[in-house]
């Protein structure tokens, strides 16, 4: 697929990957109508990269929450501000911490597993045999793992900040002793729906969630078909996937806020 | 070199391919390759390793277009047609890769029902009688709930046969069906290549080495070399036809007319001998 | 076909979790929990300075959330901010002569209405008023009350544009807001270093609705909670004539320097009163 990249600079070669990319994101589209066809698999996909998703993200929350409290509480002690504790680990969640922190974790363990098995599909032929069975690959292999990315993303990050409220009132009202009442008040006074759960948490994740799985299917899908280059375009996947997700989080947040 | 190729169906011949060549990275993978392979029998093509056996067999399922010639399929010419064409037409075609090529998500039974479910919207009950119908015929029908990575390569072989077959293809493309099989396993594919022949009428391509194996089961041979077809005939005769390239090939010579240094430069140059020094 | 069925109920259930996390942070953890609530009632109270309070700021009755502030209105030509307060139908039966203050949690916090209950037999109507108000203390206003230092003054003024000189604006800017009552009225328009006077003039572009504003007003350079951005306040006189355009307010209070404050109490020593408590109501124009 990319036999011409040769040793180019640094810059070409990123450049040329991203152009790749954008490519390619214009043929999954074109091939999206055609994988409704195969609508159980997108289900089944999303299986795989949501739900099994699912433990790491719960857990990966409920400390980030906890530890963000921890930390806050100290902090605002200092200035006698410990009631503004819940906001702020609800603000700091929705905004910034419960969309990158899922996407990290998301390209982590959906993402990889995505390159893997689409790059060794291609190595042993599975992709090749669904062309000649006249099944679309990227309408029955690609499009459907890229919708279920898509769609799961939104999802993981809601369930990540709901248990990053909850390790944040864990430690901060049931062990450090800030007010029930308090922690909640504050919280629902500050928080805005757009602003805050719509904005951050929703269309962050989205984004997030399509470009995570764009670059996985990419990767996979024009990883040579050998074990060092399934191996490679795996690693190149997260690699990729942070720095898009990092990068792209500043953008949309001067755009959003 | 191109002959006037009538654009309906031939009756004797299914695929037609005249003047084919094609580049592969600086490389003349095919030279005006002319070759026929008639309906109905099994046709074998031989030839040295990196002769692009394989490559031809991708040409015949469009999943690679030459820089010019015709590749004809039951009269339709497969580089000029449209992605919806294309795979109508290789829903025809069934093939049977080197390594099996079995969807490891699946069991063996969804394997062999793959096809269907992605094609048609039969009713369960057709679907399992048909997949339990070619299992049986590949004698695998006990193995229906095996995990793909439980089955021996001579059985992934049948099983991805299995596959190849269960729309009842007119054309059967086999893509070194031979490799890596003891003797039992080979026997047995052998006799599957030729079942399915006989009985059903489909017409098969076999890529294949063993000159053994193909005398048992091919009609026809056709033995290619740089980009040509170097010899073609009988398998029982055709190595005594005389050329340097049967003799070389079907005689196991080291050296002949595909060489045995791979192209390179000046030895003496390489090795740091300046020819010109005294 | 039976497996790819269990993956199908696996994922639905996956969705029906995301949303219902989604769900939970929109309704429990934002502001959508304080505009849910049941049946309310609508109390008027009148302050003579909101501060920073609030839309949709919480209403509490011994630090318990009972409603929230439902609009904050300064009816043109009068001095006072018309706040309405949605209370929860549970908590229908406050006494008339309840108390409505605003208060800061903590030093930096929100604002909010804090009710008192008085002891009176009746009980304020859906519609009603609470009389009694305790407004926003500005914290110059509280310590310079503390200080006694609290200087006020009256004045005249105009329709569209007045002018009032300050001897300090301390970091006051040009587009800074202009509040009566704490709510704001008008902006900054220029501000200018008198040539003849020594001190600053500025130019307070002030709406048109807001034209009846008594002539005896003055102008004070506030700051919004202890490291806020300042503003200008107008404390309305009493005066039957109006400030019209052109017209300049004579008699103004300037900004305080924190420094000097705190510089004064350190030398002073600490009158008895607590200045975090202030509570008094502040008549406008006090001396």
């Amino acid at each position: 697929m990319n036999a011409q990249v040769g040793r180019d600079n640094i810059v070409t070669q990123s450049l040329g990957q991203i152009g790749d990319c954008g490519l390619f994101l214009l043929r999954i589209l074109a091939a999206v109508p055609r994988s409704m066809r195969h609508a159980l698999e997108t289900v089944r996909q999303l299986w795989f990269v949501g739900a099994m998703s699912l433990t790491i993200i719960m857990v990966c929350g409920l400390f980030v929450g906890m530890v963000l409290s921890l930390q806050l509480y100290h902090v605002l002690s200092i200035f006698g501000g410990t009631a503004a504790t819940g906001t702020v680990v609800a603000i700091a969640i929705y905004r910034e911490l419960g969309p990158v922190v899922t996407a990290l974790l998301f390209a982590g363990r959906a993402g990889t597993s995505i390159t893997a098995e689409i790059g060794l599909m291609r190595a042993t032929d599975q992709i090749a045999a669904m062309e000649l069975m006249a099944v679309d690959p990227l309408a029955y292999v690609v499009a459907p793992r890229f919708l279920a990315g898509l769609i799961a993303m939104p999802l993981l990050c809601c369930v990540f900040c709901a248990m990053g409220i909850f390790g944040g009132h864990l430690v901060g009202v049931t062990w450090l002793g800030i007010d029930n009442g308090t922690f909640w008040s504050n919280m629902t006074a500050t928080v805005d729906v757009w602003q805050d759960i719509v904005n951050g948490v929703i269309w962050k994740s989205l984004a997030f969630g399509a470009v995570v799985s764009l670059i996985a299917v990419f990767q996979g899908f024009t990883a040579p078909p050998t074990s060092e280059g399934v191996a490679y375009a795996t690693t190149r996947t997260v690699v990729a996937s942070s720095i898009a997700i990092l990068a792209l989080d500043f953008v949309l947040t001067a755009f959003l806020m | 070199m191109t002959m006037p190729v009538p654009n309906t169906p031939d009756e004797q011949t299914l695929v037609r391919i005249r003047g084919l060549t094609t580049v592969l990275s600086g490389k003349k993978v095919f030279d005006g390759l002319d070759l026929d392979i008639p309906r109905g029998k099994v046709t074998a093509i031989m030839g040295p390793s990196g002769t692009g056996k394989t490559t031809l067999l991708k040409h015949i399922t469009g999943q690679m277009r030459g820089d010019a010639g015709e590749v004809r399929v039951d009269g339709r010419n497969v580089p000029e047609l449209g992605r919806e064409q294309l795979y109508a037409l290789r829903e025809r075609i069934g093939y049977l890769f080197q390594n099996s090529a079995l969807l490891t998500d699946f069991d063996v039974f969804e394997n062999v029902a793959f096809p269907l479910r992605q094609h048609t919207r039969l009713p369960e009950v057709l679907i399992r009688n048909i997949v339990l119908t070619k299992l049986q015929a590949v004698g695998l029908r006990g193995a229906a709930a095996l995990e793909p990575s439980e089955l021996s390569g001579g059985m992934a072989r049948r099983v991805a046969l299995a596959r190849a077959i269960v729309f009842d293809p007119m054309l059967i493309l086999y893509d070194e069906p031979f490799v890596g099989l003891d003797p039992i396993a080979l026997n047995q594919v052998l006799k599957l290549i030729r079942t399915l022949n006989q009985t059903l009428g489909i017409t098969s391509v076999l890529v294949a080495h063993e000159l053994e194996a193909i005398k048992q089961v091919a009609d026809h041979v056709y033995l290619i070399a740089n980009g040509k077809v170097v010899a073609q005939g009988d398998p029982k005769t055709i190595a005594d036809d005389g050329s340097p390239w049967t003799r070389q090939f079907f005689g196991g010579e080291a050296d002949g007319p595909v060489p045995f240094q791979y192209p390179a430069g000046d030895y003496a140059e390489a090795l740091g001998f300046s020819r010109s020094s005294p | 076909m039976s497996q790819r069925k269990s993956y199908a109920v696996g994922t639905g259930l996956f969705i029906v979790l995301g949303f219902a996390a989604l769900a939970y942070l929109a309704t429990q953890t934002s502001s959508v929990a304080n505009r849910h609530q049941g049946d309310s009632y609508t109390v008027d109270a009148q302050f003579t300075n909101v501060g920073q309070l609030k839309e949709r700021a919480p209403v509490k009755v011994a630090g318990v959330r009972i409603g929230q502030v439902q609009s904050i209105e300064l009816e043109p030509g009068k001095p006072v901010a018309d706040v309405k307060l949605s209370i929860d139908k549970r908590y229908a039966s406050i006494p008339a002569d309840s108390v409505a203050s605003i208060f800061t949690s903590g030093l930096l916090g929100d604002q909010y209405v804090g009710i008192e209950y008085g002891h009176a037999k009746t009980f304020v109507a859906a519609g009603g008023k609470l009389a009694l108000t305790h407004s926003s203390q500005p914290l110059e206003a509280m310590i310079g009350k503390f200080f006694g230092a609290g200087g006020v003054n009256d004045n005249i003024g105009g329709t569209y544009q007045v002018t009032a000189n300050f001897t300090n604006i301390g970091t006051l800017s040009v587009g800074a807001p202009v509040k009566m009552a704490g709510v704001v009225i008008g902006q900054v328009a220029a501000i200018q270093a008198d040539p003849v006077k020594l001190d600053a003039k500025v130019t307070l572009a002030i709406d048109d609705t807001f034209n009846k504003i008594p002539d005896d007003s003055s102008a004070a350079v506030f700051t919004s909670g202890l490291i806020g951005s300042q503003y200008v306040a107008i404390q309305p006189g009493g005066s039957p004539d109006n400030l019209k355009n052109g017209e300049e307010m004579i008699l103004t209070q300037s900004a305080m320097q924190l420094e000097d404050l705190i510089g004064k109490f350190l030398v002073n020593g600490s009158p008895g009163d607590k200045p975090g408590s202030g509570s008094s109501s502040t008549p406008a124009g006090k001396h």
